[in-house]
C-alpha cells in the first residue's frame, strides 16, 4: 500500500486525499477537508486485538498441517529432480574407476577376486547414492515438523 | 525480506512461519479495517474467518496481484456477509444503538458513530480510502467495482458524512 512508504502523519495524508477527492468543489474545499480530517482522524481503534494473531495461528494450524502433508510429495519431487541431473556423469566416472580397479586386480589375483572387489565397490557406491537421495525427503519432512511455537508473533 | 506474494507462495505448501509473518504484517491494518467497518462488533470472528478463507483459497491467489488487495477483498466480503447476517436478525439495530451509547459518553463528535450511520457501500469506501490508504484503482479491485463507481461513492459518502457531522453539531 502507498502508506508503507509515506512517513507523513496519517491526518496530513488524509487531508491531502480529501482535498484531492474534492478537487472540483471550489470554495470551502479546504475548510471541508479540515473538518472531515479532524472528524475521521479522531476515530482510532480502541479495542486491544494483540492476542488475535496468536489465536488465529493456533486456529489455522490443522489447516496448515494438511497443506504441508499434501505439498510434501511435490516439494520432494522438485528437490530430487535437479539432484538427479548430475547422476549419469557420476555413474560414468564410477564405471571408469571400477574398471581401473578391476584390471590390475584381475592381472595380479584371479578374475574372481577382482569381480568380488568390484562387486563390493558397486554395492557401497549404490548404498551411498541411495542414502543421499533418500535423505532429501527426510530433511524436508523434518523441516515441516520443526516446532515453531518459540518464534514470536511480530506485532504490526 | 520476502515479499507478501512470496510468503503467500510458501503458505500454499503449509509453511507456518510464512503465514505467521503475513498475519503479523497485516494484523493492525486488517483489525482496523474490520473494526471500522463493523463498529467494533464481532471483530475477532471476522478477522479469523478472513484468515481461514485466505488459507483455504491460497492456491487460487494470482501472485501477479498484490496480496494486500486480495486480503482486503476477502475481508470486505466477510464484513458484507456479517452485515447481511445481522440485517436479518431481530437485533439489527444493535450496532447503531451500541455506537450511539458510546457517542453519548463523548463530548466530541464520535466518528465511529457517524461511520456507522453511513450506508455500507459508502462506509467501506471511506474506510479503505482514508484508513487503509488505498488508491482509487486499488479500491476498485478490492470492492470489485469500476473506478468511476468508487469515485462517485466516495464523493457521496463524504458529503453525507459532512451532513451527519453538521446534524450532530446542531444537536449538541
Amino acid at each position: 500500500m502507498s502508506s508503507a512508504d509515506d512517513k507523513r502523519p496519517a491526518a496530513e495524508r488524509m487531508r491531502e486525499q480529501l482535498l484531492h477527492d474534492f478537487a472540483n468543489s471550489g470554495e470551502g474545499r479546504a475548510e471541508f477537508a479540515d473538518r472531515l480530517t479532524t472528524l475521521l482522524s479522531s476515530h482510532q481503534p480502541t479495542s486491544d486485538f494483540s492476542a488475535l494473531p496468536k489465536a488465529t495461528l493456533q486456529l489455522l494450524r490443522p489447516q496448515m498441517a494438511r497443506r504441508a502433508d499434501v505439498g510434501l510429495p511435490n516439494r520432494v519431487l522438485w528437490r530430487v529432480l535437479p539432484a538427479l541431473l548430475p547422476l549419469p556423469f557420476v555413474i560414468i566416472y564410477a564405471a571408469y574407476v571400477l574398471q581401473a580397479i578391476y584390471t590390475p586386480i584381475a592381472a595380479v589375483f584371479s578374475p574372481d577376486v577382482a569381480g568380488y572387489v568390484a562387486g563390493v565397490h558397486v554395492m557401497l557406491l549404490s548404498l551411498l547414492f541411495g542414502a543421499t537421495y533418500a535423505a532429501i525427503p527426510v530433511v524436508l519432512a523434518r523441516k515441516d515438523i520443526a516446532p515453531r511455537s518459540c518464534v514470536p508473533v511480530p506485532q504490526g | 525480506m520476502s515479499s507478501d506474494e512470496e510468503l503467500a507462495g510458501r503458505v500454499v505448501f503449509g509453511d507456518e512461519s510464512a503465514l505467521e509473518e503475513l498475519i503479523g504484517r497485516y494484523h493492525r491494518s486488517l483489525a482496523g479495517l474490520i473494526e471500522r467497518y463493523t463498529g467494533g462488533i464481532d471483530v475477532e470472528d471476522i478477522y479469523q474467518e478472513t484468515w481461514m478463507r485466505v488459507v483455504g483459497a491460497i492456491d487460487t491467489f494470482d501472485r501477479q496481484r498484490r496480496f494486500s488487495t486480495w486480503l482486503f477483498h476477502i475481508a470486505i466480503n466477510q464484513c458484507r456477509d456479517w452485515h447481511r447476517r445481522r440485517a436479518v436478525r431481530p437485533t439489527a439495530g444493535e450496532d447503531s444503538e451500541k455506537v450511539g451509547r458510546r457517542d453519548d459518553a463523548c463530548s466530541a463528535i464520535d466518528a465511529r458513530a457517524l461511520l456507522a450511520k453511513l450506508p455500507v457501500e459508502q462506509r467501506e469506501v471511506v474506510v479503505l480510502r482514508y484508513y487503509q490508504d488505498l488508491s482509487e484503482a486499488e479500491m476498485a479491485q478490492v470492492l470489485a467495482i469500476a473506478p468511476g463507481t468508487v469515485k462517485s461513492r466516495l464523493h457521496a459518502a463524504l458529503k453525507k458524512l459532512a451532513l451527519l457531522a453538521l446534524d450532530e453539531e446542531a444537536r449538541r
